[in-house]
């Protein structure tokens, strides 16, 4: 086989036609003379056959491009293409249109793959291979790209899932831990502060009994003196009944002091008057005798009174003395009483106290939880991504959750003056907005996207941190407010 | 060379089986074009050959679309886009576009390829609406800032969808 080309081939063949021509001709001229016809068909014949090969130089041109097009696609490029392409519709120009879309079927099945493959391997899983426009087996083969498409999304997606869900549980766990850690030694402390308040309270009530049994003890003396000052009074009003009756035996004895005064002065007229007497002095003697009997039992009956008297005198000092005694040992007891009531107050104030640290630190206790519950809520929208209601207990703010209204209201009012308390707001901000950016990497595809699953990572790790720095610094609160308490 | 053409309401309306194909230098230079974008522009390979692309560019698009567009393909990265184009005549023809860079063997971008292919007619209802907004915002914002001002429109309609470019056209 020679190398030349198709072209020269045809050439040759042309100028071949032409050189016979020109030697019939000449042979013609030779033979039978010189003829201007012959000449004039000599010149045309030559003039053609130049024509022919320009016409065959165009019309083949496509050829050499042809040629290298397709050297090129056995090489694996498919870019080139023949241009410049004959308007008229003869084979040659529709081989060249056929090559070209042959060639853009095949570069655009491979490109598609190519793009498709990588934007699925960056994650961007609604990038499918597009099959429109294609043909035959290119679009057979675009459907089956996308089932890979398909199967290897679908494997990232649960693997990046995966990759996530591991992460943060393995944070969550960490950290719930330690949180729950927390909550175990604040409930300890309470339960200990409850026994010890119980106790007390225990303590409290036995002294409040026996207390109860002094203050009935008392009573009952102080109902002692009373009927002993009640039986004085009886004593007294007798004493002073009796006190009239001396005074009429008084008055009878001075009546008799006087009938004798005067019986003595009869007797001494009488005696005077008779020598004879024997007879009227007989009486006047016996008038005096009857006087001095009278003055005798008179005499008794003050006696009489005056024993009753000293009687009575004698159970009034005894009541006194009674009194006296029953007023001593009621101050001991009402001393004892005054004791209990102070050991009452003190330990009423220590009860109060433990119980207002007790309350701090349930509420310490409580805030733990909460923040606890909250990131929980936070984990569980990963997997639960339209779960409302746990979105709306995530959205609230740092300044509208229990922590954030205690710190505005009771919190500043108890622990507003200490230093520790200022140092809440920041850490508690940052759980909250750690934990909003979190969520909302959530809606950017963080399981087509390392990029955004770190993020998201990150988040939560800030979330955590902060969530922890709450938590101290509520505890050093507690402790700063009852130091005696630890 | 731009040459006055009036815009038509004639529609030619893209084949199923069908796509165009052009390729074009870094300058935006028609190299190639297979027959279906002969038919559409309604152009010679002649005339297209060696031409701005945006030749058949329609007075109805935004020019932030195609900002857009080399802004991409210029990083290295495909781009998709709803188009409307239009033809030799004045009519137009919608398309949904792909345009990926040709790299020669050492890596270095030597031209673009685009294929077109016949749109989700939901994607050109909704489009049509969005490149009407962004060449509102173009007229308003005057020649210097019409590209920034409809981008503006575009990225805040992109944010407000949560998606990104490329995944809103294919998703429409």
């Amino acid at each position: 086989m020679t190398n030349s080309s198709l072209q020269s081939r045809i050439a040759a063949l042309l100028w071949g036609f032409s050189a016979l021509l020109l030697v019939t001709i000449c042979t013609s001229f030779v033979l039978h003379g010189f003829d201007a016809y012959m000449l004039t068909f000599m010149v045309l014949s030559v003039a053609l056959s130049a024509w022919g090969q320009m016409l065959v130089r165009r019309w083949l041109a496509p050829l050499a491009k042809l040629n290298s097009v397709i050297a090129d696609v056995s090489q694996g490029r498919f870019n080139n293409r023949v241009t410049g392409i004959s308007e008229k519709k003869d084979e040659i120009s529709l081989l060249c249109w056929n090559l070209n879309d042959m060639l853009d079927q095949l570069n655009t099945f491979f490109r598609e793959q190519e793009t498709s493959f990588r934007a699925n391997l960056d994650g961007k899983f609604y990038r499918w291979a597009i099959s429109g426009g294609m043909h035959g087996g290119f679009r057979k083969g675009m459907d089956n790209q996308n089932v890979l498409l398909g199967g290897m999304a679908g494997q990232r997606v649960g693997s990046m899932r995966n990759q996530l869900l591991s992460r943060i549980h393995t944070l969550n766990t960490d950290n719930l831990l330690k949180n729950l850690a927390s909550n175990q030694d604040d409930l300890a402390v309470i339960t200990n502060k409850m026994e010890h308040l119980s106790s007390l309270s225990r303590r409290t009530r036995e002294d409040a009994e026996q207390s109860q049994d002094s203050v009935k003890d008392v009573v009952q003396r102080l109902a002692g003196i009373i009927e002993r000052v009640n039986n004085a009074n009886a004593a007294i009003t007798r004493l002073n009944a009796r006190s009239s009756e001396i005074n009429k035996a008084v008055s009878l004895i001075n009546s008799i002091a006087d009938q004798t005064n005067l019986l003595a002065l009869n007797a001494a007229i009488e005696a005077a008057r008779a020598g004879e007497a024997g007879r009227g002095f007989a009486v006047v003697a016996d008038e005096v005798r009857k006087l001095a009997e009278n003055t005798k039992n008179a005499s008794i009956s003050i006696g009489k009174i005056m024993g009753m008297l000293q009687d009575e005198a004698a159970k009034m000092l005894d009541d006194s003395a009674q009194m006296h005694e029953i007023a001593n040992s009621s101050q001991s007891v009402i001393a004892r009483l005054e004791h209990k009531f102070g050991q009452f107050y003190e330990s009423a104030v220590t009860t109060l106290e433990g119980t207002r640290y007790v309350q701090d630190l349930s509420f310490a206790s409580l805030i733990k939880v909460d923040h606890v519950i909250y990131k929980q809520r936070a984990y569980a929208i990963i997997g639960d991504k339209d779960n409302f209601e746990l979105r709306n207990a995530v959205d609230v703010d740092h300044n509208s959750c229990r922590l954030g209204k205690w710190y505005q209201q009771e919190g500043k009012e108890i622990f507003g003056g200490l230093a520790s308390f200022r140092s809440l707001q920041d850490p508690h901000a940052r759980v909250h907005t750690s934990v909003h950016t979190a969520i909302q990497y959530l809606n950017q595809g963080w399981e087509q996207n390392t990029e955004v699953q770190d993020k998201i990572g990150k988040a939560f790790e800030n979330a955590e941190e902060a969530s922890m720095e709450v938590m101290k610094t509520i505890e050093r609160l507690v402790t700063e407010k009852h130091p005696q308490m630890v | 060379m731009k040459r006055p053409i009036t815009p038509t309401s004639v529609e030619r309306v893209m084949r199923e089986n069908d796509f165009i194909v052009s390729m074009t230098d870094t300058k935006g230079r028609i190299t190639y074009g297979n027959r279906i974008f002969i038919e559409f522009s309604g152009y010679s390979e002649a005339e297209l050959l060696g031409t701005q692309h945006n030749i058949i560019r329609h007075p109805d698009m935004p020019r932030a679309v195609f900002k857009l567009l080399w802004d991409k393909i210029q990083a290295g990265e495909e781009c998709f886009a709803y188009v409307k184009n239009m033809s030799k005549d004045g009519g137009f023809y919608w398309v949904f576009t792909n345009v990926t860079p040709v790299y020669d063997p050492s890596g270095n971008i030597t031209g673009y390829f685009s294929v077109r292919r016949k749109p989700k007619p939901s994607g050109v209802h909704t489009m049509a609406t969005v490149y009407a907004a962004m060449l509102e915002e173009e007229r308003k914002a005057g020649a210097a800032n019409a590209i920034a001002a409809s981008t503006k429109l575009l990225v805040n309609i992109l944010t407000e969808k949560g998606l990104s470019y490329d995944e809103l056209v294919l998703a429409i």
